[in-house]
């Protein structure tokens, strides 16, 4: 696992260059778009007959930033089965920049979206994942949802994941 | 039963959480005062553990290998005392201690109607090395698997060790008492004078004479069980009960150092605990994350003039006992030592963003003596990097 320190390192100080050094198309065009808990729950019913997978990370969150490429190979491996991997960063907006370049880097190009309310989270999120969670219970990322292609929310996992786990976890609802 | 397993600081008084940390100082100090003192005292200080949900209930029944692969049950030794003495391995030098001396005063045991077993997760041939190593002539059974040490709640989640806790049965079958704390080269003596309270018609629970709150889980508008840390500042152990000793307010924050959230409240957290400081609040910094040392966490504090007590709580275990989750989140405590508020410090990271301050609301209340009526946002923010149990 990457330390804080470490990945803050990896973030924070190369993140310039990233950002810099990232396609135009990219970095430039601003590859996510702002979402709230309502158009989360649009994006995963225009989705229907796939089995979405979404994933909330952050910059900041060394667990995040260390299972995202394993996020990314999963989605890879298994577009052609129909799995959509949502991506949503929970970033302030003045952050942007290095979220998009680290989306570039990963080589996302769509479904990804930035938390309108930045690195606050919007308990409406909550109420339409988790809506067991006590009130008083805290959230850290990563989280990921999985639903099926009846739309049904199927799986919560929090904390950072193996490929292998993400594997294990859809292979059920890809068949 | 998950939750026994997480109960490592067991007994509730400042006494008894120093006497942890002291560790084998505390008993070798008892013996010398006499069997009879020794008594009193071990129920006083409270060192069997009250709170352990086994006691009064029926101890787990169990057939288990002894070291010449001898079946033994519990069900056969209905009408004598019965002490369960489990212990992390074979051939360390702890355990050897421990083994040493029950030994060392088995005929003792037999003189007040007890039998003892030792009990570790490792076979019957590893049992009869150490037997014959170290000359052990008790009966040492064998729980391989741990099965039995996961019904008494002894083997850590994902564990292959058992804790060194010792469980008194009663001749009737039942637990009267569990010991969490033992001294390794005295551990026969001072279960020969646990017998003695215990067979007096005292179980771990009555003996205790003002029951402090258990050392479990904490849970909203209820006291909450005293621990202590290590100071990240002094070095020092500072306890909850000496830090909020007439408080009208405690307040218990998780932090880091490397977390950008954390970060993020570094500057409202200098100036609420100085703010409140005047008005009769305690702040409480605790560093939970198993990757921010105590000198890194003393430095970070100097630079960012968090200038209340940062606590490490090293293994997790307060973490545990609050079921914090990430950086930062706060919990509160009245001037009683209820826990009257758990979540947000407020909701927003971004400082400018902020529109309800949770933690200032519960504060005001308190400091006046109001009940805490807020209801604070969920804490949102870094992961408390746990240690792994092994």
């Amino acid at each position: 696992m990457l330390s804080w320190k470490r990945s803050a390192a990896l973030l924070a100080a190369p993140a310039a260059l990233v950002t810099l050094a990232a396609p135009m198309s990219q970095a430039q065009s601003g590859a996510v778009t702002p979402i709230d808990a309502a158009g989360l729950k649009k994006q995963v019913a225009a989705r229907k007959g796939k089995v979405v997978v979404v994933n909330f990370w952050a910059t900041w969150c060394g667990p995040c930033v260390e299972e995202f490429p394993s996020l990314v190979t999963l989605q890879n491996k298994n577009a052609a089965k129909g799995l959509d991997l949502v991506t949503v960063s929970f970033d302030e907006a003045s952050d942007k920049g290095k979220v998009n370049a680290f989306l570039a880097k990963n080589k996302i190009k769509k479904g990804a979206f930035l938390n309108k309310s930045g690195s606050d989270l919007d308990d409406a999120y909550i109420k339409y994942l988790e809506p067991k969670l006590p009130a008083s219970a805290a959230v850290a990322l990563p989280r990921t949802y999985i639903f099926n292609r009846s739309g049904k929310l199927v799986k919560v996992i929090t904390g950072s994941q193996t490929l292998a786990q993400f594997q294990a976890a859809v292979a059920p609802h890809l068949k | 039963m998950p939750d026994i397993t997480r109960k490592s600081f067991a007994a509730p008084a400042a006494l008894a959480a120093l006497a942890l940390l002291a560790g084998a100082v505390a008993a070798p100090a008892l013996l010398e005062r006499g069997a009879a003192t020794v008594a009193a005292v071990i129920a006083a200080d409270t060192a069997l553990d009250a709170s352990n949900p086994l006691v009064g209930k029926p101890a787990p029944a169990f057939s288990l290998p002894d070291q010449n692969d001898k079946p033994v049950t519990l069900a056969a030794q209905k009408g004598k005392w019965v002490v369960l003495a489990f212990y992390p391995a074979d051939m360390t030098s702890g355990c050897t201690l421990q083994n040493r001396s029950y030994t060392a005063k088995k005929d003792a045991f037999t003189g007040k109607n007890a039998v003892v077993f030792t009990v570790s997760t490792q076979g019957t041939d590893s049992k009869k090395q150490f037997c014959s190593k170290e000359g052990l002539t008790h009966t040492l059974l064998s729980d391989v698997g741990g099965g039995i040490a996961k019904a008494y709640g002894v083997l850590p989640e994902n564990g292959k060790y058992a804790r060194r806790w010792t469980f008194y049965i009663a001749p009737d079958g039942r637990v009267a008492g569990v010991d969490t704390k033992i001294d390794v080269a005295t551990a026969a003596e001072e279960s020969l004078s646990i017998l003695d309270t215990l067979s007096k018609g005292k179980t771990g629970g009555a003996a205790a004479p003002a029951p402090a709150p258990a050392a479990g889980k904490v849970e909203m508008g209820k006291p909450v069980a005293d621990f202590t840390l290590p100071d990240t500042a002094s070095g020092k152990t500072a306890s909850l009960a000496e830090l909020s000793k007439a408080k009208k307010a405690t307040v218990v924050v998780w932090v880091s150092t490397q977390c950008p959230v954390s970060n993020d409240y570094n500057e409202r957290l200098a100036q609420l605990s100085e703010q409140y400081a005047a008005r009769g609040v305690q702040f409480i910094g605790v560093n939970s994350n198993s990757r921010e040392a105590v000198p890194e966490i003393a430095a970070h504090a100097r630079q960012n003039d968090l200038a209340f007590p940062i606590l490490k709580d090293a293994d997790n275990a307060i973490a545990d006992r609050f079921e914090a989750k990430v950086t930062p989140e706060a919990f509160v405590l009245d001037a009683k030592g209820n826990l009257v508020f758990h979540g947000a410090i407020d909701d927003s990271r971004d400082a400018t963003k902020v529109k309800t301050k949770y933690l200032v609301s519960a504060l005001d209340a308190l400091v006046e003596g109001k009940p805490v009526t807020v209801q604070p946002g969920r804490a949102f923010g870094c992961t408390i990097q746990r240690v792994a149990r092994n």
